[in-house]
C-alpha cells in the first residue's frame, strides 16, 4: 500500500526526527484518507513500489512523481492536482504510476517507508521536488521534468502535455529501433538518425550503431550525433582539463580552417555550426573590435537558424559587439598602445635570455 | 555654610554609594579587594559573582517570548479534517500549534505599553524610558536584575530603550512625523517578541531606515499582519513580520537600497501581473505618473518574494519555524547580486527546491567552464553579455546552462538555498569560492577545498567561520543569550548616564551568563579600559575566564579577544614574566583536545613571546609551555613548527634547550595512546615543516643559529624516510639525465603550503626515486625550492608533475642558485605534455648551485604539484 502524507511538517532545528515523527501524519494512499484508501479498489495501474511498477511495466515503462511529504507544500498539493488525475491516467497509456516521497528529516519510520518505496530507482537528479521521472521497461530514465520549467502550474496542464510528447517520443524511439533491427547500412543509420532527433535522452549506444551501420558515414548521421560543440571547442584550445587559452593564444587566423569545416558540414546540427561561429565572431571581436567581418560572421550565423538558440542571441550581439571599438577613447587608445610597445620591448629582451639559455640545456 | 554642607553630604553619600570601588570580581581576582570593598559598598550595591565554572549560571526565569511553538502530537481528525479542501489547512494549523493557544498580534502587546502617540516624539521617549528604567532597577544587585528582566513589560522597555538609543533620532522623528506611520510601526514596537528579534537578532544598524523599509513593506503588503492562508485563525502571523524585520536589518546593514533606481518594465509588469499595487513611496518626482523612482526597491521586492512564497506554501515549510536569527540568512541573501534578484530568486524556488540537505550537490548542476563558446574567459564582462537577453532576469538559469567556475558554481548553491528559505551563504577559500547550508541543526560546508574559509556573512564585523560557529552555540543558548543581551543594554543605559561603575557590574553579569556573546566583551572591556583600576589580579581574572568559558569551543576566537581586547591592557600591567606565563598558561591550558586549529595562531604567539622580555628562563618556560601544549593536544602542532622557528632566531643556549624539548617531545609519544599513528603523523610533519620555514628562514636571515638548521634538516629527512613508502606513486618511466641524482637528502620548501591537500612528510621522497608529494596553493609564481645536501654542478632535472591539471602547466621555469638568493635561469619548461615527465639535461656550462627553484610563472588551475623533483649532477658515468 503506497504510503503518502499530505501533513505539512516544518522542519525543526534541534532534535528533528523526534518532532517529525510526533507530527507524522495519517497515512493515505496518494492522496486518499486512510479509510477510503482500505474501501477503494486497487488501481493496477498505481503500485505501490517502484519494483512492482517495474515488474509488471509493458512498453511505456514507468513513471514517477516525486515529493516532499514533510517540507514541500507545492509538490504535496501537485499530488492530488496532478498526479491524482484521471487525466494523467489518459496521456500516460500504460506507463506504471508510482509517487515517491523524499523526506527531509525522516523519522525511522519514514526512512523505511522511503526505501521500500524507492528501492532499485535510480537517484533523483539532485532530489529537487516536484520532479516526474519517465523511466523505459528497464529502469532507465528516458526523460526527467524537474520543478516548474517543465511542470508548469499546479494545475498539471502543461506536465500533461509534456508527458504525452515525451511518452510518445520514447513510443517512436522503440518503434524506430524495432524498425532499423530489420534494416542494414545507409537505410538503417537514416532510421537511426530519426532517433537522434526525437526530444529525449538517447540510447547511449547510438553512435556505435550508426558507425557499425554506416562505416564511412556517408549520410553525416555519425558526424552529426557525435558532435559536441564543448569537445570541438576544447580541441581548438589544446586543453584536455578545461583549462581554455583562447584569450592568450589562439589567433582568428588559426580557428578559421577547422571552424569554417564545421560550419560548412551541413549534416551537423544547426546550433552545432552555430556554436562553430561563436568562436570566431568571439576571437574576431578580441582582435579586430566591430570590425566589418565581424558584422559579417554575425550575420551569417544568424542566417543559418535566426530562431535557435544562438540566432537569438546574434541581433543583439551585432548591437553590443558591432561598436565594440568605439568604446575605447584616443587617450585610451595611445595608453594601449604605448603598452604594447613596451610589452613586446620586454619581450624580445626575454626570449633572447631564454635562447641563450636554450643553447646550453635540452628538454624532452 | 548650609549649602556647603549639603555639599559635602552629597560627596559622602557618593563614595558611600561606590563611585570610587572597583567591584570586579572574576575568579582568580583580587580576593583582598573584594573584601575592602564589600566593607566600604552596601551589599545591594555591589555585584559579586561568583562564577563556577562547572555550574552554569542559572537563567532569569522570564515569561518566555512567544518562540515558535513545537510541532504538535497528532489529533483525532476532525470533521473539517475530512473535507478536503480544508485538509491542507487543518494539518498545517495542526502543525504550527494552534492547540498551543497563540495569542492574535494585540494579545502580544505586553501591560503598561507605550502609547502610539508617544512614539511621535522619539527622543522625549527615550528620555521617558531611561527615567523609567533607572527609576524602576534602582540599585542593580544581582537579584533585582534578575528579576527586573523576568517582567516582560521591563523587557519591552529596556529593548524599545535600546532601539532607540542606536537610532538617529532626528531622523527617526522626521519619519514618525506622519500619524498613520506612526501608529503603523507603534503596533510592532510595542510587540516584545517582534522588536527583540529586530533589535537583537541581526546586527541592527540604522534602525531609523530599516523602520521606514518595513512601512514600505506594509504599504505594499497590507496582510503583513494577517497571513491569507491562516487568515481565520491568525496561525503564525509573526512569519511575515519576521521576513520583514530580517530583510530590513539585513539590507540596512548592508546598504542595498537600490536608491532611486527607476523601476524598469518588467518589474512594473510584474507588479501589475501579480496584483501588487505599483508602489508609490521613495518617488522623488512627487508625480503619479512616469517612472517611478524607489528608494527601497531591492528590500522591498525580497521582502515580497519571501511574503508571497510563505503565503502560497512555495518554500520549504521549515522556513516559517526557522529561529530569527537564522532566518537572516535566506532574507538577507545577496541583495545586490544579480543571483539576488526577485526574478532569480523565484526561478531557483520553483526549480530548484530540494531537502535541506541536498542543496550541498546542488552547485553540482553548474557546469564548470572557465571559458564560454564565444572563448571568453569568466573574469571578462563578456562571457555572459551575449546570452543576457535570453535570461532577463534570470541570472541562476544563465549560470546553469552557461557555466561559471568556483564563485558561480557555489552562488548557486547557497542561491537556491536560499531561495528555498534554506539558510545559506557563500565564503571565500584560499584562491577558491564555496558555500554552506545548515541543515540538521549545524552548518555544512561545500565545493570546498581548505578550512581557511572566510564567510560572505559578516558575524560582528568578522569575516571568520569561527565567529559563525561561535554565534550559532550563541543563539543555541537562546533563552540565556537574550537575558544577558537585555542586561548588556541596562548596562549601557547606566553607563551612558554616567555610572560606570554599575554598568561594569552589569557587563560582567552579561558576560558569565554569555561568554560567547562577543559585542558584550567589546562594550564590557572599553568601559572597563577607562574606568576600571589597572590592578593585574582585575585582568587576570578576566582572562582565566575568556579561557575557561570560550577557548575549549572556539580557540581562534578566544585568542581574538585575548589580543585585541585583553593582552593591550593586561600586558602593560603585569611586570613580570611570570606573572605573564601564568595569563598565557590559561589559554593553553584550556584548549580542547580534539579542535582543529586550522587558524594563524602566529599572532598571538609573536605577541606573547615578545612580552616576556629578554630573560632567557623565562623564555625558555614559554616554549616549554608551547612543547606541553603540543605533547596533550597535537592539533596545535603548527605552535611547534613556530617554536623552532622562533628559537632560531634566539640566543644560541635558547636553540640547543628548544631542541631538547623537541626530541623529549618526540620520544615521549604515547604509544599505548589509540591514535598514536595520527600523533606521531601530526608531531613529525610540524617538525619537517619547522625544518622547511626555517630553511627559508635561513635564506632571509643567514645570521641566525645554523645549528638550528642542521638539527631540524636531519630530523625532517630522518622521519619523512619513516613515510616513505615504496612502490605508491606510480612513477612514471624515464631516461635520466647522464649524472649522479644527487637531491636525496635534500629540503623542499615552498613559498605557500596547501595544508588540506600536502602531505608534508612526503617531501623528501619526492626527491627520490620513489616520489612523494608536494602540492603548492594556487596562485601566480608559486614557487618550490629544492635546497640539495650540497653546492653542485646542475647536470640535468627530472620533473613529474601531478594533479588533474599536470598536464597543462605552462608558462613555467626552473632556476638555480647558489644561495638562494640570486637566482638564474636554467631553462623553460615545456607547455602541455602527454606525458607528465620533464626530463631536462644541460648540454654545457653546468651552473654550480645549492639551490634549484621551479616557479609555476602564470597561475595554473590548482596551483602546482608534484611527484618528484629530481636533480642530477654532471658527473657522468657513475
Amino acid at each position: 500500500m503506497l504510503m503518502t502524507t499530505l501533513t505539512l511538517c516544518p522542519a525543526q532545528e534541534s532534535a528533528p526526527p523526534a518532532k517529525q515523527e510526533q507530527a507524522a501524519p495519517p497515512a493515505t494512499e496518494q492522496g486518499q484518507p486512510d479509510e477510503q484508501k482500505q474501501d477503494a479498489p486497487k488501481n493496477p495501474r498505481r503500485p505501490e513500489t517502484f519494483q512492482e511498477a517495474l515488474n509488471a511495466a509493458g512498453d511505456d515503462g514507468v513513471i514517477v512523481f516525486c515529493y516532499g511529504p514533510d517540507w514541500n507544500r507545492r509538490s504535496v498539493r501537485m499530488l492530488k492536482s496532478l498526479w491524482m488525475q484521471q487525466e494523467l491516467e489518459n496521456v500516460t497509456g500504460q506507463a506504471m504510476l508510482v509517487a515517491v516521497p523524499i523526506y527531509e528529516y525522516p523519522n525511522e519510520k519514514q526512512e523505511a517507508e522511503s526505501q521500500r518505496i524507492s528501492a532499485g530507482m535510480p537517484p533523483i537528479p539532485f532530489n529537487v521536488c516536484p520532479t516526474i521521472m519517465m523511466l523505459d521497461k528497464d529502469g532507465i530514465m528516458y526523460a526527467n521534468l524537474p520543478g516548474l520549467d517543465f511542470l508548469g502550474d499546479e494545475s498539471g496542464s502543461t506536465a500533461f502535455k509534456n508527458i504525452a510528447d515525451k511518452l510518445a517520443a520514447h513510443r517512436k524511439m522503440l518503434k524506430l529501433l524495432k524498425k532499423a533491427s530489420s534494416l542494414q547500412g545507409e537505410e538503417k543509420a537514416k532510421v537511426l538518425g530519426e532517433i537522434g532527433e526525437l526530444p529525449i535522452k538517447k540510447p547511449n549506444d547510438l553512435v556505435e550503431m550508426l558507425k557499425a551501420a554506416d562505416p564511412k558515414d556517408s549520410t553525416g548521421l555519425v558526424r552529426r550525433n557525435e558532435h559536441s560543440a564543448l569537445q570541438f571547442l576544447y580541441s581548438l584550445m589544446d586543453t584536455k582539463d578545461g583549462f581554455l587559452k583562447a584569450d592568450f593564444h589562439t589567433t582568428l587566423k588559426e580557428l578559421m580552417d577547422k571552424s569554417m569545416e564545421v560550419i560548412n558540414d551541413k549534416a551537423l546540427r544547426t546550433e552545432d555550426r552555430q556554436a562553430a561561429y561563436c568562436l570566431l565572431i568571439g576571437q574576431a571581436r578580441r582582435e579586430e573590435g566591430g570590425s566589418k567581418r565581424l558584422k559579417n560572421m554575425i550575420a551569417a550565423s544568424m542566417k543559418i537558424d535566426p530562431n535557435s538558440f544562438y540566432g537569438r542571441t546574434m541581433p543583439q550581439l551585432a548591437v553590443l559587439w558591432g561598436n565594440e571599438r568605439a568604446d575605447e577613447t584616443r587617450d585610451q587608445r595611445r595608453e594601449r598602445r604605448t603598452k604594447e610597445k613596451e610589452d613586446e620591448k620586454t619581450r624580445r629582451q626575454h626570449e633572447r635570455e631564454v635562447k641563450k639559455t636554450e643553447r646550453n640545456t635540452s628538454v624532452e | 555654610m548650609k549649602w556647603r554642607l549639603s555639599y559635602v553630604v552629597l560627596i559622602l553619600v557618593m563614595l558611600v554609594v561606590g563611585y570610587i570601588v572597583d567591584p570586579i570580581a572574576f575568579p582568580g581576582g583580587d580576593k583582598q579587594t573584594a573584601q575592602q570593598t564589600a566593607q566600604v559598598v552596601p551589599d545591594d550595591d555591589y555585584l559579586e559573582i561568583d562564577i563556577k565554572k562547572d555550574e552554569p549560571e542559572p537563567i532569569a526565569q522570564t515569561t518566555p517570548e512567544p518562540e515558535p511553538e513545537p510541532v504538535v502530537e497528532d489529533s483525532p481528525e476532525t470533521e473539517e479534517e475530512q473535507d478536503p479542501e480544508n485538509a491542507e489547512i487543518t494539518q498545517i494549523k495542526r502543525v504550527l500549534g494552534e492547540n498551543q493557544g497563540r495569542r492574535p498580534v494585540h494579545e502580544e502587546n505586553v501591560k503598561g505599553v507605550i502609547r502610539p502617540n508617544e512614539w511621535h516624539k522619539p527622543k522625549l521617549l527615550e528620555r521617558k524610558l531611561a527615567s523609567r528604567i533607572r527609576t524602576r532597577i534602582g540599585t542593580p544587585s544581582r537579584e533585582r536584575v534578575l528579576a527586573y528582566i523576568r517582567e516582560p513589560e521591563n523587557r519591552l522597555q529596556i529593548t524599545q530603550w535600546e532601539l532607540l538609543h542606536r537610532a538617529d533620532l532626528d531622523a527617526l522623528t522626521e519619519l514618525m512625523r506622519d500619524k498613520e506611520t506612526c501608529n503603523s510601526l507603534a503596533m510592532l514596537l510595542n510587540n516584545l517578541p517582534w522588536i527583540s528579534s529586530f533589535v537583537y537578532d541581526g546586527e541592527m544598524v540604522k534602525p531609523e531606515v530599516a523602520l521606514s523599509m518595513i512601512q514600505q513593506f506594509r504599504k505594499v503588503d497590507k496582510n503583513m499582519d494577517h497571513d491569507p492562508v491562516f487568515d481565520n485563525v491568525q496561525m503564525k502571523p509573526d512569519v511575515k513580520r519576521r521576513i520583514a524585520a530580517a530583510v530590513a536589518v539585513e539590507f540596512t546593514r548592508n546598504g542595498w537600497y537600490g536608491a532611486g533606481a527607476p523601476l524598469t518594465k518588467e518589474q512594473i509588469k510584474y507588479y501589475k501581473d501579480t496584483g501588487i499595487p505599483l508602489p508609490d513611496v521613495g518617488s522623488d518626482s512627487g508625480k503619479k505618473k512616469g517612472p517611478v523612482k524607489d528608494n527601497f526597491r531591492l528590500a522591498r521586492e525580497r521582502y515580497l518574494f519571501f511574503a508571497e512564497s510563505w503565503d502560497k506554501g512555495l518554500i520549504n515549510t521549515s522556513f516559517g519555524n526557522l529561529p530569527d536569527w537564522l532566518m537572516h540568512f535566506p532574507c538577507g541573501w545577496k541583495g545586490d547580486s544579480p543571483f539576488g534578484t526577485a526574478s532569480s530568486m523565484r526561478w531557483q524556488r520553483d526549480n530548484c527546491s530540494a531537502p535541506a540537505r541536498a542543496y550541498l550537490g546542488m552547485c553540482n548542476q553548474v557546469p564548470y567552464l572557465p571559458l564560454n563558446k564565444y572563448g571568453d574567459i569568466i573574469f571578462s564582462k563578456y562571457y555572459y553579455q551575449p546570452f543576457d537577453v535570453l535570461y532577463p532576469g534570470l541570472f541562476a538559469k544563465e549560470t546553469r546552462d552557461i557555466g561559471a567556475v568556483c564563485g558561480g558554481v557555489s552562488h548557486f548553491g547557497a542561491s537556491s538555498a536560499c531561495s528555498n528559505g534554506v539558510p545559506a551563504f557563500t565564503m571565500t577559500e584560499p584562491g577558491h569560492c564555496a558555500y554552506a547550508v545548515y541543515a540538521d541543526g549545524e552548518w555544512h560546508p561545500s565545493n570546498t577545498i581548505s578550512e581557511k574559509r572566510e564567510p560572505h556573512y559578516p558575524t560582528w564585523g568578522l569575516n571568520r567561520w569561527s565567529a559563525l560557529q561561535m554565534m550559532t552555540d550563541m543563539y543555541k543558548d537562546g533563552q540565556r543569550t537574550r537575558d544577558a543581551q537585555m542586561i548588556c543594554s541596562l548596562a549601557g543605559l547606566l553607563a551612558q548616564n554616567k555610572n560606570p561603575v554599575k554598568a561594569l557590574s552589569l557587563y560582567e553579569m552579561a558576560v558569565t551568563m554569555q561568554p560567547l556573546y562577543n559585542p558584550v566583551w567589546t562594550m564590557y572591556l572599553d568601559t572597563a579600559a577607562k574606568h576600571l583600576s589597572k590592578r593585574p589580579s582585575k585582568y587576570l581574572g578576566v582572562n582565566d575566564f575568556i579561557c575557561s568559558s570560550v577557548a575549549p569551543k572556539h580557540p581562534e576566537m578566544c585568542a581574538r579577544y585575548l589580543t585585541e581586547t585583553i593582552y593591550p591592557t593586561l600586558l602593560t600591567t603585569l611586570k613580570t614574566g611570570k606573572q605573564k606565563m601564568v595569563a598565557f598558561k590559561s589559554y593553553f591550558g584550556n584548549l580542547n583536545e580534539n579542535e582543529k586549529a586550522e587558524w594563524d595562531m602566529e599572532k598571538m604567539l609573536n605577541m606573547q613571546f615578545d612580552s616576556l622580555g629578554k630573560g632567557v628562563p623565562v623564555k625558555l618556560d614559554f616554549f616549554r609551555l608551547i612543547a606541553d601544549s603540543v605533547r596533550r593536544r597535537p592539533a596545535f602542532g603548527a605552535a611547534l613548527s613556530w617554536a623552532v622557528r622562533r628559537a632560531y632566531r634566539e640566543q644560541r643556549t635558547v636553540g640547543d634547550r628548544v631542541r631538547g624539548m623537541v626530541d623529549k617531545l618526540l620520544e615521549d609519544l604515547p604509544k599505548d595512546d589509540p591514535n598514536y599513528e595520527n600523533i606521531q603523523l601530526l608531531l613529525k610533519a610540524s617538525v619537517i615543516r619547522a625544518a622547511e620555514e626555517l630553511t627559508a628562514l635561513s635564506l632571509e636571515n643567514p645570521r641566525g643559529n645554523g645549528r638550528e638548521k642542521e638539527y631540524y634538516l636531519d630530523l625532517a629527512n630522518k622521519y619523512s624516510k619513516e613515510f616513505l613508502k615504496p612502490g605508491e606513486n606510480n612513477m612514471p618511466s624515464f631516461t635520466p639525465p647522464p649524472g649522479r641524482l644527487v637531491s636525496p637528502g635534500g629540503l623542499v620548501m615552498l613559498d605557500m603550503y596547501a595544508p588540506k591537500q600536502d602531505s608534508i612528510v612526503t617531501h623528501a621522497a619526492a626527491l627520490t626515486l620513489q616520489g612523494g608529494a608536494i602540492i603548492s596553493e594556487k596562485g601566480k609564481h608559486r614557487k618550490v625550492i629544492v635546497e640539495l645536501p650540497k653546492r653542485t654542478s646542475i647536470g640535468g632535472l627530472v620533473i613529474v608533475p601531478s594533479g588533474p591539471n599536470c598536464t597543462a602547466y605552462r608558462e613555467w621555469f626552473v632556476e638555480t642558485s647558489q644561495d638562494g638568493k640570486e637566482w638564474k635561469l636554467l631553462a623553460n619548461l615545456p607547455e602541455s605534455s602527454e606525458n607528465p615527465c620533464v626530463v631536462l639535461t644541460v648540454k654545457e656550462g653546468c651552473p654550480l648551485a645549492r639551490y634549484v627553484r621551479i616557479d609555476s610563472g602564470a597561475e595554473q588551475l590548482q596551483g602546482i604539484n608534484f611527484k618528484a623533483i629530481l636533480v642530477y649532477d654532471n658527473k657522468k658515468g657513475k
